[in-house]
């Protein structure tokens, strides 16, 4: 329908403001429509000030929707219009908030259903799923007068036999009464095809939810626990469910699970695993491997507990054990154990890796017997007890890779034949090594002195050193330790008290390539182990220009964080200090301006390594929200003292730049159906300033509580207002006796 | 109405067992108001069918939402369509009023609690005082009267032809679609309407206030 018909602007007389803009709006969107070229300036100047801002906002939203570009053409119209308009960077902000909340779906959750349509006795209101092999309606039942779901799957050519087969399954679900699980209502026949009407829980299933919210290792284990007294409940009443995946649970409103489709999962299935007829589709991820196997006949309880363990692997560590395309997850189910969940994710704790694999083992019989004996663990683990699983001695893992490299186990053999019983004990330490994934690195500092050192994993989601973990090397160095490849912050004590404290990185050799920085160089020697580069220690004059932020408490934050204190850059990194520490001047990169009281503007990587060489390092996240709690302390306690003065910790957190940060945490929805979100191990925190001060636009006085704004950065990006400043612990966080 | 919140925020943040109660109500309501609205449609003469008039009937909105079955939930319902009923609920309370007035020739006024629906009159109308009743015929009336009047209030007959389609329960994008504009015009224009009403209502609550 086109609009000549319409009388428009009946009333120009005495016009409202926002009718003043939707008039204006119309009149560009009618020009982009027509192919003329619209020039939102013009615009802009042909409206009184005061709605210029207002009115921008709905022309950039005109704009953007009717040229309709992907998400990266917006991202550069976005940056133009930015330098067209840099008056109106708020506003643009704006734009962009809402354009991306109006393409997320806004729009979905007033969407009315296509046709009224009736099913038995049922109203069909809204289609809240359809898949390959069905839909899953929200309707309304007039008799009881009560909101339901009704799925009906499309299932093809039903025998008698099945038809039969599904009342029978159909009642015995029916049967299950459990607050965490769905209770079916009945099922039936309508014409050709079958239905399942079933309570209707308002949520989403759990793999949007996961896409929205990220479980803490107490809450996975916590849901878990849950689906696992549900499991019990339903095993108890005979009804196994065969295929429990993260989309046949609903999450309320509450974060409660509800499952879903007990005993009926092959009639409801939404297609992507299993037809009627038994042939597998799509993802097999959540099978078990007597199923994977060819064998689901022989599916029983503890199929369901296998399932159980993936979908806790999955909470865990963001993934699936086993992906890909289906042929290869199916042999990998049959054939290959799963990565264990705290070599993704070492902060995972170890007891409920124990559980999450216990669950996940190839034969039945090794699994837990029933789902209570896996929600009873759970528990003792949520209640701090000790767990009843065991993990498998180390001879039964290496048995285990064995089984699955019969090559490696032959070479061993041939080994034992060839060499001497010297030869045969290298051998085996080295496979030990090998088998638990450890690396032997040495270590000294420049001039060689006397250190003690120890080596702090982090954590690969936080970044953070994990308290828990730390491996002291034996003496003073130079030193040798054994350790697993990864990032580690790395502590160097002196006899004198002197200290540094660094990171360094543990390569895997075999599929790594050293970097340029001292954080990620390394060097293969000779025997196979790897020589990391040597630690500076500095004086202690070297914190004679910081502040020094006492005591600032743990203040509820995680252990191993900045207890006793900290030094902290009273100013950003200049370009004079650059100048000072290497003898040149800064590469000149995207600096918006020069001179020796600018800031340096560099990648998060090289902010470390120069961090490192002035003898400090980068703070974390945390330091700065440490930091920032300080502030009012010190401020109330300069109020009392009648004090006017900036006290240490706003000097420290006052700039008008943004600033990196050695904290990850920064994990994006993933584009691949099977795992939730993954972890963007090459973004870094950047604190102090939204995406517009990186990009250098804003400049905004020296405000401490710009702290507060926080955005991920692609750790390798240089940007114009990005920054950093760098922090000492007061004393060594880790000292080895 | 809740003062000047829209009855859909304010839907959006009921809990589970209040949105129960509410969907319940609703669903008792909407028949009967259905019902009503067909028997006085059969009453009027055809003029409804005449094309060129876009505020049309209300009621023809309603049929015509109800047979494509848009009208079944509470939360489907959009701020335009409550604020109709809200406009209605607070035209007929002060209708009552002056009957009663009239009737016992005194210029006295009922004591509150004689009158349904009319508690609210200051502090907004419930749910239940929205749709708690069945509609009378003279609410019917009253409910068409309004419905006119407040597609006057608007600017153009664009504006009245997106509030009608509103109100018949159509998406921003459907409606979008129909006029060939951007979803984001629809968006603004939506807006620009609740504005409107919503400053009517608020009008008509203070002016029953000081009556």
């Amino acid at each position: 329908m086109q609009n000549e018909g319409w009388k428009r602007s009946e009333r120009v007389d005495g016009l409202s403001v926002e009718d003043r803009i939707d008039l204006a709006c119309d009149r560009f969107e009618d020009q982009l429509r027509t192919g003329q070229t619209a020039d939102l300036a013009a615009y802009l100047d042909a409206c009184d000030a005061g709605e210029r801002a207002r009115l921008f906002v709905e022309l950039v939203l005109v704009d953007w929707e009717l040229r309709g570009h992907g998400e990266s053409t917006k991202e550069i119209d976005w940056k133009q219009y930015l330098s067209r308009f840099p008056e109106f960077s708020e506003q643009l902000e704006e734009a962009r908030f809402m354009h991306r909340s109006a393409a997320s779906g806004d729009t979905l959750c007033d969407k009315p259903p296509s046709t009224s349509r009736r099913i038995g006795h049922f109203e069909l209101l809204e289609l809240i799923g359809a898949g390959a092999a069905g839909e899953v309606w929200r309707a309304n039942d007039p008799r009881l007068r009560r909101t339901i779901a009704v799925k009906t799957p499309r299932a093809h050519h039903l025998s008698d036999d099945d038809l039969n087969r599904f009342l029978r399954e159909g009642r015995a679900a029916a049967q299950l009464s459990h607050p965490r699980i769905i209770p079916v209502y009945e099922v039936g026949r309508d014409g050709n095809s079958v239905y399942i009407v079933s309570a209707y829980v308002d949520g989403h299933n759990l793999r949007d939810w996961l896409i929205r919210t990220r479980p803490t290792h107490h809450e996975a284990a916590e849901l878990c626990r849950q689906l696992a007294d549900a499991l019990h409940h339903a095993h108890e009443q005979g009804v196994v469910h065969r295929d429990l995946k993260p989309s046949n649970v609903i999450m309320d409103a509450a974060g409660q699970p509800h499952i879903t489709d007990f005993g009926l999962a092959k009639w409801a299935d939404d297609g992507r695993t299993m037809t009627l007829d038994g042939e597998m589709l799509g993802t097999p991820a959540y099978m078990s491997p007597e199923q994977a196997s060819g064998h689901a006949s022989l599916a029983d309880r503890r199929t369901d507990v296998y399932a159980l363990g993936v979908i806790l692997y999955e909470l865990l560590t963001g993934k699936c054990p086993f992906e890909g395309d289906p042929a290869r997850v199916t042999h990998q189910i049959i054939h290959q154990e799963p990565s264990p969940p705290r070599g993704i994710l070492r902060m995972i704790p170890r007891d409920l890796e124990t559980i999450c694999l216990k669950a996940l083992q190839k034969s039945p019989e090794k699994r837990y017997r029933t789902a209570q004996e896996m929600a009873v663990d759970l528990r003792r683990l949520l209640d701090g007890d000790s767990i009843i699983a065991r993990r498998p001695s180390l001879l039964e893992k290496s048995w285990r890779r064995a089984r699955q490299r019969p090559a490696f186990m032959a070479a061993v053999t041939l080994g034992i034949a060839a060499l001497g019983a010297f030869g045969i004990a290298t051998k085996l330490a080295h496979e030990k090594h090998a088998l638990l994934g450890l690396q032997m690195v040495s270590l000294s500092t420049e001039p060689p002195e006397e250190a003690r050192f120890a080596f702090a994993p982090l954590d690969d989601v936080s970044g953070e050193p994990l308290a828990d973990q730390v491996v002291y090397a034996q003496g003073s160095s130079p030193v040798q330790v054994e350790l697993k490849p990864g990032d580690y912050l790395v502590v160097a004590v002196l006899d004198d008290g002197r200290f540094h404290e660094v990171y360094r990185h543990v390569p895997n050799p075999k599929v790594e390539e050293p970097g340029p920085f001292n954080h990620s160089y390394w060097q293969q020697l000779g025997n196979g182990s790897i020589q990391l580069p040597v630690v500076a220690v500095p004086d202690h004059s070297v914190t004679k220009d910081m502040v020094l932020l006492e005591g600032t408490g743990s203040m509820g934050l995680p252990d191993g964080q900045i207890g006793s204190g900290l030094y902290a850059d009273r100013r950003d990194y200049t370009e004079a200090l650059y100048q000072r520490l290497y003898g040149r001047s800064p590469p000149d990169l995207r600096s918006i301006a020069h001179g020796p009281e600018h800031f340096v503007t560099v990648h998060c990587d090289e902010a470390i390594a120069i961090a490192e060489h002035a003898g400090k390092r980068l703070p974390s996240e945390v330091e700065y929200e440490c930091a920032f709690a300080y502030m009012a302390t010190e401020r109330s306690a300069n109020i009392s003292a009648g004090n006017n003065g900036t006290g240490a910790a706003e000097a420290f957190l006052s700039s008008d730049v943004a600033r990196w940060t050695t904290s990850r945490d920064a994990r994006i929805p993933s584009l691949h159906a099977e795992s939730a979100w993954v972890v963007a191990s090459d973004y870094r925190i950047v604190r102090g300033g939204h995406l517009l001060v990186t990009e250098g636009v804003i400049s905004i006085e020296r405000n401490p509580n710009r702290i507060g704004e926080r955005v991920a950065v692609p750790r390798s990006s240089v940007l114009p207002g990005l920054g950093f400043r760098c922090v000492r612990s007061i004393s060594p966080r880790f000292i080895a006796n | 109405m809740p003062n000047q919140h829209s009855v859909s925020q304010w839907i959006a943040s009921l809990k589970a067992g209040e949105l129960d109660a509410a969907q319940k109500l609703w669903d008792r309501y909407r028949p009967r108001l259905i019902d009503r609205a067909r028997s006085e449609l059969a009453r009027v003469p055809k003029r409804v069918a005449d094309e060129e008039d876009v505020a049309q009937n209300v009621f023809l909105s309603l049929c015509c939402g109800a047979a494509a079955g848009r009208f079944s939930d509470v939360r489907n319902r959009d701020d335009l369509w409550w604020l109709l009923l809200a406009m209605t609920q607070q035209k007929s309370v002060d209708l009552i009023r002056r009957e009663t007035a009239q009737k016992r020739g005194g210029g006295r006024v009922q004591p509150e609690s004689a009158l349904a629906g009319d508690s609210g009159a200051s502090r907004g109308l419930s749910f239940d005082q929205l749709i708690g009743n069945a509609p009378t015929p003279e609410f019917i009336v009253i409910l068409e009267e309004e419905n006119r009047r407040l597609m006057g209030l608007l600017r153009d007959d664009q504006l009245r032809k997106i509030a009608v389609s509103r109100i018949e329960g159509y998406t921003v994008v459907e409606i979008a679609s129909e006029l060939a504009l951007s979803t984001r015009s629809i968006e603004r224009k939506l807006q620009l309407i609740r504005n409107a009403w919503t400053r009517e209502l608020i009008g008509a609550e203070r002016g029953l206030e000081t009556q």
